[in-house]
C-alpha cells in the first residue's frame, strides 16, 4: 500500500516539476486574428479595408452615424422629427437648438464612431504601406484607406470644427493632442484625398463594385474646396469629375433610389447594401424615415406582408414642399416626398395610395428616397434591417452644381449652364438668362436644396453659404426667433397637417443662436478624458 | 500484524486494571438540554477514556474516589469533575463560541484559534443555516465585521462580498472562495448552506498572503462537513417559505396618467395628449397585478447522514433548493450533493476524498419594472377591431407608446433556460513518515457543462417597433475543466518544551480549460414546442465557439514559531505566475509575516485572569495580487464582420482591442493590528482591529479619448495607480445565562476610509459610469460627479435673479419650477466647469448586531443589518418624475410636482421638453441618503428531545427582511456596481420579505 501512495506522490511531484516550465503559464487568446503580423497578405489588407468602409457608412445601424444624420436634417428647414407618438429625446437636442456637450442626443455617438473608423484607417495606412504584398494592390488599399479618413474628417469638421488630427496609430502615451484648427483638418483632408487618388484606379468591375476610385476623391476634394470656398478647385476637381470621370446623370431622377440600381451610372460612391437575411447589411434609414403606422388594408393585395411599418422619424416640411411647388418640380417633389393618402411615386400599382397613421406624424409626409417599393419588401426574408436600398455618399449631380457655385463666383455667365443640366433631368425650364447676380448663387443653392434633400448636406450647406444679402450664414436668416422658417411655421402656414398636428412644437429652430450654433458641441466625455487638453467651442 | 498484537495487549491491559474500580455513569448534554454526542470523557492523567453515545450517555471505570474526569467536546468549555461518591454524573457543557481552542482553518493548514496572529473571521455553518438563501454568502451579511454583502436579488443572482471595503476599481471585488482547500472562483451558487462547516474570512493579507495571486479581495475559507466516528446519525433539515414580490412604486391610474401628460405638454406649449382625463376613470390596466405574483414559494430539503469508524470515517448530503419565479414562468432550482470519505490506513497514511455532483437550472424573463414603467392607458391585449384573425398567439398583445415592451407579451413568449451539470471532486493523500512530518497531496477535477437554450417565437405586435419577423432559436455551450494539485510538507518540532516551530513548504498549479459552442438558426416552421432545436431551422445557421486557457502555478511556504504560547511568529512567501501577462511580468511574488503577543499567558496576568481571561495583541503585514482580469489583453485582437462589394458579402476584419503588453499584476500591501480579548471567562469577548491596505498598479479599464481611434469606446486595461482603504473595526460578543435563560449579543462594526493616493500622471481624472463618476488623488475613488442642484425657481423673481453680474441668465431656458443649479465656480458662467463632488457611494460605518435567546425548548434568534453614511443615486427619478419620456409615472405626482410658488421643493414642474435640464444633468437632486438599517432575520424555534422515535426536533418560523428603515426613496438600498459605478440605484431587484417554517430532525 505505502509504496503505491508514496509512487502516486511521486509521479505527482514529477507532473509539477516538469511543468514549471513558464510554458504552463503561457496561454494567448485562441480563435481571434491579432495585428501582429498581420498585414502580410493581399487578403488580410483587404478584408482589413473592407471594414473601413462598413464602419465610415454605418448604414445598417440605427444608433452611432444615421441617426445623428438624421438629427442634422431636422435642425434645417428640411425636416422634422417627424414622429409625435412617442418620446423624441434623442432628436430634440439638435432639432430644437437645445443641445448641450452632455446633452446630444442622437448626435452623441458620432465623434466617438468617427474616430473610431479614423483609428482603423491609421492602423491600415502603417499596416499597408510596411506590407509586402504586391505594388497594385498596395496601392489600392492605401488609397482605399486614405479617402475614407479624409472622409471621417470631412464629417467631423462640419460638425464640431477644428478637431484633434490624428494621422497613425496612436499610443497611450501619444494622447495629449490638442483640437487642430479647421484649416488644418481641411488641408489634412485634402492631402489623403489627392494622394488617394493618384493611387486609386478609375473604375472597378464586378465584385469590386463599390469600391473608392480616383473620382470619387476627386469629388470629395469638389465638396471640401466649395466649403472652404476654394472657388478655383472646386471647380478644377468638380470639372475633372464631370468631363474625365465618365459618369452620367440618371434620365430618371427616381432611378439614383431604385434597389435594383445599385452603383448606377451617376454613383461615384455609394454605401453598399444587401439584403442578405444572414448579415444585416440592410438600409436601416428605409426603417428609421419609414412610414410609421401602415396597415395592410391600405394596400390593394390587402397583404401583410406589403407593409414595412417605419419609426416614423424625420419626416419633410411643407416648407421643403413649397420649394418645389415654387418650380412646379414635380419629379424631385414626389421623388423625396410622399404625402399620406398619394400614391407612393414610382410604386403606384402596389401602392396606389400610401396611407399611414398621420395622427403621429407632423407632417404626415415622408421622404420618399428611403422608400422600399412593395414588389421589393416581398422579397425580403426581414424588412427590418435587409432593406437593399444603396445610400449615395457622392454622386454626379453635385459635381455640377458645385461647379456652378464655383463659377458664380469665378465666371458668373457660366455658372446657370451647369444648373439647367441638372433641372433639365427632372423636366424643368432652363434658368439661364432668367437670374442674374446675388439672385444667380440663391438658385444655385436653390437647386441644391430641392436635388440633395435628405442626402446629408442641407445643414453643412446652410451654415457654410454665405448670404450675399446679410452677409451672415444662410441659417441665421432661416432660424432664430425671427427666421423665415421659424416665421413661417408659426404665422403663415397653413398646412393642415403641420399646423393640426402640434404635438411637435411649431417653433422649431427658434432657439437658434448664431454665436454658437454654426458648430456642434464636442462631447463632454471627450473633453474630460483629454484632462482638458481639447476645448469646448465657444458658448457651449 | 504489529498492529494488532499492540492493540490486543493494550485491551488485556486495560481490563486486568478494570478489577476492582468504580463504574461511573452519566449523560452530558448542552444548555438546552440536547445530549450531546462523542464528547471525549477522559480520566484526567491518563489515556483512559471514553465518548458518549448517540443519547449523550457515557460510562466510564475509574480508579477510585479521587479521580477526575474531563469532559471535552469541541466548541464547549472543558469541564473537570471530581468522582467523590458520585457513581452517576450528569453533565452539562457550557458551549463557547469563542472557544479557545476551535481549530480554525488559515489554508493549507489549520491551528488553534488562539494561536492565531493574523486577522481571520469565523462563521459557523449553523449559523449561516439560520437563513434560507440561494447562496450562502448572503447569510454572511452582519455576521463579521469587515465583510459587507449588497444583495443584488433575483433567483440564481450572485450577492455583492466586499471584505474591509474595496481595494480595486474596476476588477471584481468578489473575494475567492476555497471549499476544502480548492480554489473555486467568486460564487458559490452551487454550495448548500446545508453542506458548510464553518467559513473562515480571511481578511488581512498576512492571512490571504499565502493565496497569493487571487487573494486581493479577501479569501474564504470554506469547511464542508466531513464524517465523525461514532454511530451514524441522521438529519433531516426542509424550509418552506414565502417570498412577497411587493411592488415597490404605487403607480398612476389611466386617469392620472392623462392628467399627468396633459398638464406636462400644456406647460411646454404643446396641446394636451389626452382628452378629459375622467374618462379614463376605471379603465386603467394593472399591469403589475397581470404579471407579477405577490408570492412565490421558496422550498429548502436537506437529508444528511455521517458516522464511521475509527479507521473510516463519511458524509453524504443531498439538498434540493428551489425557488419559484414571481412570474408565470421561470424558477430556479438546483440540487447538489457532496459524499466525502476519509480513510485512515495507519498512523502514517490516511487519505479521504470527495464527490460533489450538482445540477442547476434558472430563467426567468426578468422584466418585472417593466410592468411598473408602461403606460396604464395601453390595455394588455390589442382591442377586438385591431385583430385580423390571422396572428399567432403571440401577436394579440397591445402595444404602447413608451418606449417599454408589452410585459405580459414578453412572459408569454419567454422561454430561455440554464442548466448547469457539474462534477467536482477531490481527494488527498497525506503522510507523516517521521514523527512531527506531514507530507500532504491534494487534488481536485470539476467539470462543468453550461447548455443554454434561448428561443424566440415569431410575433408581430408593431411591424417596426415590437415585432420578431421570424423565429429564432439558439443553444450554448460552455464546458468546462479544471484541476489543481497542491503538494506541501510541514515539519513541526518543539524545542525544549516552550519552542513550538513548523515550516510548510509546496507547491500549487492550477489550470482553468473551457471550450464553448454557440448556434443560432432562423424561421423554424412553426412555434411548436418539439420544433425547438438546431435541427428544425431552415435559415441562416451560425455558430461560433473558441477555447480558453487560464493558468497559475505556485510556490509557497509558511513558517510559524511560538514560545511558551506567549509569543507568536507567522511568516509566509508565495511565488505566483500567471498566464495572464506577458513574459515580463507573470513573475510576482507576495511574502507577509505576524507577530502575536498572548498577553493573558503572562505570568504577571495572572492576578488579573479571573476578570480578564484572554489578552492578545497581534500585528501583521502581507502582500497580495489581483490578476482578475480578461485574458489576453496584451494582445491587439481582431474581430470579424461583413461589409457588400458588387452585391456581394465580403467578410471585413476590425481592430477589436487595443493592447497593452505592460501590463502587470495589481498588488495590495496591507498592515494590520488588532487586540483580541476575553472577559469574565470570556463571557464578554471581542477584537478590535485597524487595517490599512494599499493598492498599487490597481489594474483598471480605463478610458481614453476617443480621438485615439480605440475600439470599446477607447477603453483598456491598464495599471492606473494606488489607492488605500483603511479603517477601524470591532466585534464584541456577550453571553450568559440566568436559570434556564441563555441570552447573548454579538456587535459587529465596521469603519472604511477609502482614498486614492496616487494615480498614474499628475492631476489626472479617472471618469467613470458614463463620466458620472470621478476619481482623483487624495479623495474617493468614484464619488459622484455632477452639478449642484439648488432647489427649484420659485417665483419670476428667483428666476430673474439668478444672473450673472453682468445680468445674463445663468440658465437662459429655465422656467418658474426648474431646478435651479448652482454657478460652483462663480465665474457667471453654467457649464461643465461647475460639475463637482456631490456625493460618496461610500458607507462610513456598517454595523450587525445578532441576538439570540433561549428558554427551555424555546430560542429566538435576531440578525441587524445596517449600513450608514453612504450617498445613492436614484436613477429613477428620472423616469418616474420627467414627463419627458412615456412611460408611467409615480401616482400623485401632478401634487408632488412644483405646480405653483411653494408646492414643492425638490420635484421639478411636469414638462414634456426638459429644455432647463432638469433630469438631463447629472446633479445632487439625484443623490439621497443610501443609508439603511434592515432586519435581515428574525426566527423562533421550538426544540423537542427524543419523542417518537427521533433524537431531535425542532421547529422555526423566521422572517427575513421584513423591515427595513431608510430615507432612500428608490426601490432598493442594497445596491452593487462596479466600483467606478457603485451606488447607482435604478430598479435593482427588491430584496423579498420572506417568512419561513423550518423542520429539523435527527434521528
Amino acid at each position: 500500500m505505502k509504496k503505491i501512495f508514496l509512487s502516486i506522490i511521486t509521479i505527482t511531484l514529477c507532473i509539477i516539476s516538469s511543468s514549471c516550465s513558464d510554458d504552463f503559464i503561457v496561454h494567448d487568446e485562441r480563435g481571434t486574428q491579432t495585428l501582429d503580423n498581420y498585414f502580410s497578405t493581399t487578403q488580410e489588407c483587404q478584408t482589413f479595408v473592407n471594414d473601413l468602409y462598413k464602419r465610415a457608412f454605418l448604414h445598417y445601424d440605427w444608433y452611432q452615424l444615421i441617426p445623428g444624420r438624421l438629427a442634422n436634417e431636422t435642425a434645417t428647414d428640411d425636416a422634422w422629427m417627424g414622429n409625435t407618438g412617442q418620446n423624441a429625446s434623442g432628436m430634440i437636442p439638435a432639432a430644437q437648438y437645445l443641445m448641450t456637450a452632455n446633452n446630444m442626443g442622437y448626435l452623441s455617438d458620432l465623434f466617438k464612431t468617427r474616430y473610431e473608423n479614423i483609428g482603423g484607417c491609421n492602423v491600415a495606412i502603417e499596416g499597408i504601406t510596411k506590407s509586402t504584398i504586391s505594388e497594385v494592390q498596395k496601392n489600392q488599399y492605401l488609397g482605399e484607406s486614405l479617402f475614407l479618413r479624409a472622409y471621417n474628417y470631412y464629417d467631423l469638421v462640419n460638425n464640431f470644427g477644428g478637431v484633434p488630427l490624428a494621422l497613425s496609430p496612436l499610443g497611450t502615451g501619444d494622447l495629449n493632442l490638442e483640437r487642430a484648427t479647421k484649416e488644418e483638418v481641411y488641408a489634412s483632408i485634402e492631402k489623403d484625398l489627392l494622394m488617394a487618388a493618384d493611387l486609386l484606379k478609375p473604375s472597378y468591375a464586378g465584385s469590386d463594385k463599390g469600391r473608392v476610385t480616383k473620382w470619387a476623391c476627386y469629388a470629395l476634394m469638389a465638396r471640401v474646396s466649395l466649403f472652404q470656398e476654394k472657388w478655383a478647385e472646386a471647380e478644377t476637381y468638380s470639372s475633372k469629375v464631370i468631363t474625365e470621370g465618365g459618369f452620367s446623370l440618371e434620365s430618371n431622377f427616381l432611378s439614383i433610389w431604385n434597389v435594383k440600381n445599385h452603383n448606377g451610372v451617376e454613383s461615384i460612391l455609394e454605401s453598399q447594401t444587401s439584403s442578405d437575411p444572414a448579415q444585416q447589411l440592410g438600409n436601416i434609414l428605409s426603417t428609421f424615415t419609414g412610414a410609421r403606422g401602415e396597415s395592410k388594408d391600405n394596400f390593394p393585395s390587402l397583404s401583410a406582408g406589403d407593409v414595412m411599418d417605419g419609426w416614423g422619424w424625420c419626416t419633410p416640411t411643407s416648407d421643403l414642399e413649397n420649394c418645389y411647388l415654387s418650380e412646379n418640380d414635380v419629379v424631385r417633389r414626389r421623388s423625396t416626398i410622399t404625402v399620406s393618402g398619394d400614391a407612393a411615386y414610382g410604386d403606384e400599382t402596389n401602392n396606389p395610395t400610401h396611407i399611414w397613421d398621420i395622427r403621429q406624424s407632423k407632417s404626415g409626409r415622408i421622404i420618399r428616397k428611403f422608400y422600399i417599393p412593395v414588389a421589393t419588401r416581398r422579397t425580403l426574408v426581414s424588412t427590418f434591417g435587409n432593406a437593399p436600398l444603396n445610400l449615395p455618399v457622392l454622386r454626379l449631380a453635385e459635381m455640377y452644381l458645385t461647379r456652378a457655385e464655383a463659377n458664380f463666383h469665378l465666371a458668373p455667365g457660366k455658372a446657370m449652364a451647369d444648373v439647367d443640366i441638372i433641372r433639365n433631368r427632372v423636366g424643368l425650364s432652363p434658368k439661364s438668362g432668367k437670374v442674374s447676380g446675388d439672385n444667380i448663387l440663391r438658385a444655385i443653392w436653390k437647386e441644391r436644396r430641392m436635388e440633395f434633400a435628405f442626402e446629408g448636406l442641407r445643414l453643412f450647406d446652410i451654415r457654410r453659404q454665405i448670404d450675399p444679402g446679410t452677409n451672415k450664414p444662410v441659417i441665421a436668416s432661416l432660424m432664430g426667433p425671427s427666421g423665415t422658417f421659424v416665421l413661417y411655421n408659426t404665422t403663415l402656414s397653413t398646412d393642415k397637417n403641420e399646423t393640426t398636428n402640434l404635438k411637435e412644437l411649431q417653433d422649431k429652430g427658434t432657439n437658434f443662436d448664431i454665436n454658437k450654433n454654426l458648430l456642434w458641441p464636442i462631447p463632454q466625455s471627450e473633453i474630460d478624458r483629454s484632462g482638458g487638453m481639447i476645448n469646448q467651442n465657444p458658448n457651449y | 500484524m504489529k498492529l494488532k498484537t499492540i492493540w490486543f495487549v493494550t485491551t488485556l491491559l486495560f481490563s486486568v486494571m478494570a478489577i476492582g474500580q468504580i463504574t461511573v455513569k452519566g449523560k452530558v448534554s448542552d444548555s438546552k438540554k440536547e445530549p450531546l454526542v462523542g464528547v471525549n470523557v477522559i480520566l484526567k492523567g491518563t489515556t483512559i477514556g471514553s465518548i458518549t453515545d448517540i443519547n449523550g450517555n457515557y460510562s466510564l471505570n475509574v480508579p477510585n474516589k479521587q479521580a477526575e474526569i474531563e469532559f471535552s467536546y469541541i466548541g464547549f468549555n472543558t469541564k473537570l469533575v471530581k468522582v467523590e461518591a458520585n457513581t452517576i454524573i450528569n453533565v452539562v457543557l457550557e458551549s463557547s463560541d469563542n472557544n479557545l481552542d476551535e481549530i480554525v482553518v488559515i489554508g493549507f493548514a489549520s491551528v488553534k484559534k488562539s494561536d492565531l496572529t493574523s486577522s481571520i473571521a469565523t462563521v459557523k455553518g449553523k449559523e449561516l443555516k439560520t437563513m434560507t438563501v440561494g447562496n450562502a454568502a448572503e447569510s454572511l451579511q452582519g455576521k463579521a465585521a469587515g465583510i459587507q454583502v449588497v444583495n443584488s436579488g433575483g433567483p440564481g443572482s450572485v450577492p455583492k462580498v466586499l471584505i474591509r471595503g474595496i481595494s480595486t476599481i474596476n476588477l471584481s471585488t468578489d473575494p475567492l472562495y476555497v471549499i476544502d482547500g480548492i480554489p473555486m472562483g467568486t460564487n458559490i451558487n452551487f454550495l448548500n448552506t446545508n453542506e458548510i462547516e464553518s467559513m473562515e474570512i480571511l481578511k488581512d493579507a498576512s492571512a490571504s498572503a499565502i493565496y497569493g495571486s487571487r487573494a486581493s479581495n479577501g479569501v474564504i475559507l470554506i469547511t464542508t462537513k466531513r464524517g465523525k466516528k461514532g454511530e451514524t446519525t441522521f438529519n433531516f433539515d426542509t424550509s418552506y417559505g414565502i417570498q412577497f414580490m411587493k411592488n415597490p412604486y404605487h403607480m398612476a391610474d389611466a386617469e392620472e396618467y392623462a392628467t399627468i401628460f396633459n398638464t406636462a405638454a400644456v406647460a411646454s406649449g404643446l396641446p394636451a395628449e389626452f382628452g378629459d382625463p375622467a374618462s379614463y376613470r376605471g379603465k386603467s390596466t394593472d399591469w403589475w397585478n397581470a404579471g407579477i405574483r405577490e408570492r412565490a414559494a421558496v422550498r429548502n430539503i436537506s437529508f444528511g447522514l455521517q458516522g464511521g469508524t475509527e479507521k473510516h470515517t463519511f458524509a453524504v448530503s443531498l439538498n434540493y433548493y428551489k425557488q419559484d419565479s414571481f412570474y408565470e414562468k421561470g424558477g430556479w432550482e438546483k440540487f447538489t450533493s457532496r459524499i466525502s470519505s476519509d480513510y485512515k490506513f495507519s498512523k502514517k497514511i490516511s487519505a479521504g476524498y470527495s464527490l460533489n455532483p450538482r445540477y442547476e437550472s434558472y430563467g426567468n424573463p426578468g422584466n418585472w419594472a417593466d410592468f411598473d414603467r408602461i403606460d396604464p392607458i395601453t390595455p394588455i391585449y390589442k382591442p377586438a377591431d385591431q385583430l385580423t384573425g390571422d396572428e399567432n398567439e403571440f401577436s394579440i398583445y397591445a402595444r404602447s407608446p413608451s418606449y417599454v415592451w408589452n410585459p405580459v407579451a414578453l412572459v408569454k413568449r419567454f422561454k430561455s433556460k440554464t442548466k448547469n451539470y457539474a462534477l467536482a471532486t477531490n481527494g488527498y493523500i497525506q503522510i507523516t513518515p517521521v514523527k512531527g512530518l506531514i507530507i500532504r497531496s491534494q487534488g481536485s477535477f470539476e467539470l462543468n457543462s453550461n447548455i443554454s437554450d434561448n428561443f424566440n417565437p415569431d410575433f408581430i405586435i408593431d411591424v417596426a417597433h415590437e415585432s420578431q419577423l421570424i423565429n429564432s432559436l439558439s443553444r450554448s455551450t460552455n464546458l468546462t475543466r479544471s484541476w489543481s494539485i497542491q503538494n506541501t510538507a510541514t515539519y513541526m518540532k518543539t524545542l525544549g518544551e516552550k519552542h513550538d516551530f513548523s515550516l510548510m513548504v509546496g507547491n500549487t498549479a492550477e489550470e482553468y480549460n473551457g471550450a464553448n459552442l454557440y448556434g443560432s438558426i432562423q424561421a423554424l416552421p412553426n412555434n411548436n414546442d418539439n420544433l425547438q432545436e438546431l435541427n428544425a431551422g431552415t435559415l441562416n445557421p451560425k455558430t461560433y465557439g473558441t477555447s480558453y486557457t487560464n493558468s497559475i502555478m505556485s510556490y509557497l511556504s509558511r513558517l510559524t514559531y511560538n514560545f511558551d504560547s506567549k509569543y507568536y511568529l507567522t511568516a509566509t512567501y508565495r511565488r505566483d505566475g500567471s498566464s495572464k501577462f506577458l513574459a515580463n511580468n507573470k513573475w510576482a511574488s507576495f511574502p507577509s509575516a505576524s507577530f502575536a503577543w498572548r498577553a493573558s499567558n503572562e505570568k504577571f496576568m495572572s492576578d488579573v485572569s479571573d476578570v480578564l481571561s484572554d489578552l492578545k495583541f497581534r500585528v501583521g503585514w502581507g502582500k497580495v495580487g489581483n490578476q482578475n482580469l480578461p485574458a489576453s489583453v496584451y494582445l491587439s485582437k481582431l474581430g470579424q464582420n461583413f461589409y457588400t462589394f458588387g452585391d456581394q458579402v465580403v467578410n471585413t476584419t476590425y481592430p477589436s482591442a487595443v493592447p497593452n503588453k505592460d501590463i502587470k499584476w495589481e498588488t495590495v500591501e496591507d498592515i494590520n493590528a488588532g487586540v483580541d480579548f476575553g472577559l469574565f471567562s470570556n463571557k464578554l469577548s471581542g477584537t478590535i482591529e485597524a487595517y490599512r491596505k494599499t493598492t498599487e498598479n490597481m489594474l483598471f479599464q480605463k478610458s481614453y479619448p476617443n480621438y485615439s481611434g480605440y475600439p470599446n469606446d477607447a477603453r483598456i486595461w491598464s495599471n492606473v495607480g494606488s489607492m488605500r482603504s483603511q479603517g477601524l473595526e470591532f466585534s464584541l460578543s456577550y453571553k450568559n445565562n440566568v436559570g434556564d435563560f441563555n441570552y447573548g449579543a454579538n456587535l459587529n462594526f465596521t469603519n472604511t476610509n477609502v482614498k486614492m493616493i496616487k494615480l498614474s500622471a499628475a492631476n489626472e481624472q479617472l471618469f467613470g459610469f458614463g463620466e458620472k463618476t470621478l476619481t482623483v488623488e487624495n479623495d474617493e475613488p468614484g464619488y459622484f460627479y455632477g452639478y449642484k442642484a439648488d432647489g427649484l425657481f420659485q417665483n419670476q423673481f428667483e428666476l430673474n435673479s439668478h444672473t450673472n453680474n453682468v445680468g445674463v441668465f445663468l440658465q437662459p431656458n429655465a422656467k418658474v419650477g426648474d431646478v435651479r443649479f448652482t454657478d460652483v465656480n462663480g465665474d457667471g458662467i453654467l457649464n461643465a466647469d461647475d460639475r463637482t463632488k456631490i456625493g460618496s457611494p461610500w458607507a462610513k460605518y456598517t454595523v450587525g448586531l445578532n441576538l439570540n435567546a433561549s428558554y427551555k425548548r424555546f430560542d429566538f434568534l435576531a440578525n441587524i443589518y445596517s449600513s450608514i453614511g453612504n450617498d445613492l443615486v436614484n436613477q429613477n427619478k428620472n423616469e418616474l418624475y420627467n414627463a419627458l419620456s412615456r412611460n408611467n409615472k409615480i401616482s400623485g405626482l401632478s401634487d408632488l410636482a412644483w405646480h405653483g410658488e411653494g408646492t414643492s421643493t425638490s420635484i421639478p414642474r411636469l414638462s414634456q421638453t426638459d429644455n432647463n435640464q432638469n433630469f438631463s444633468k447629472f446633479s445632487s437632486y439625484y443623490v439621497e441618503d443610501g443609508s439603511f438599517v434592515r432586519l435581515k432575520n428574525i426566527q423562533f424555534g421550538y426544540t423537542i428531545n427524543n419523542k417518537m422515535g427521533f433524537d431531535k426536533i425542532r421547529c422555526s418560523l423566521s422572517g427575513q427582511n421584513l423591515l427595513t428603515l431608510t430615507k432612500y426613496s428608490g426601490v432598493e438600498p442594497e445596491v452593487g456596481g462596479d466600483v467606478l459605478g457603485f451606488g447607482f440605484g435604478g430598479w435593482n431587484y427588491p430584496v423579498q420579505k420572506t417568512i419561513l417554517f423550518g423542520l429539523n430532525v435527527t434521528f
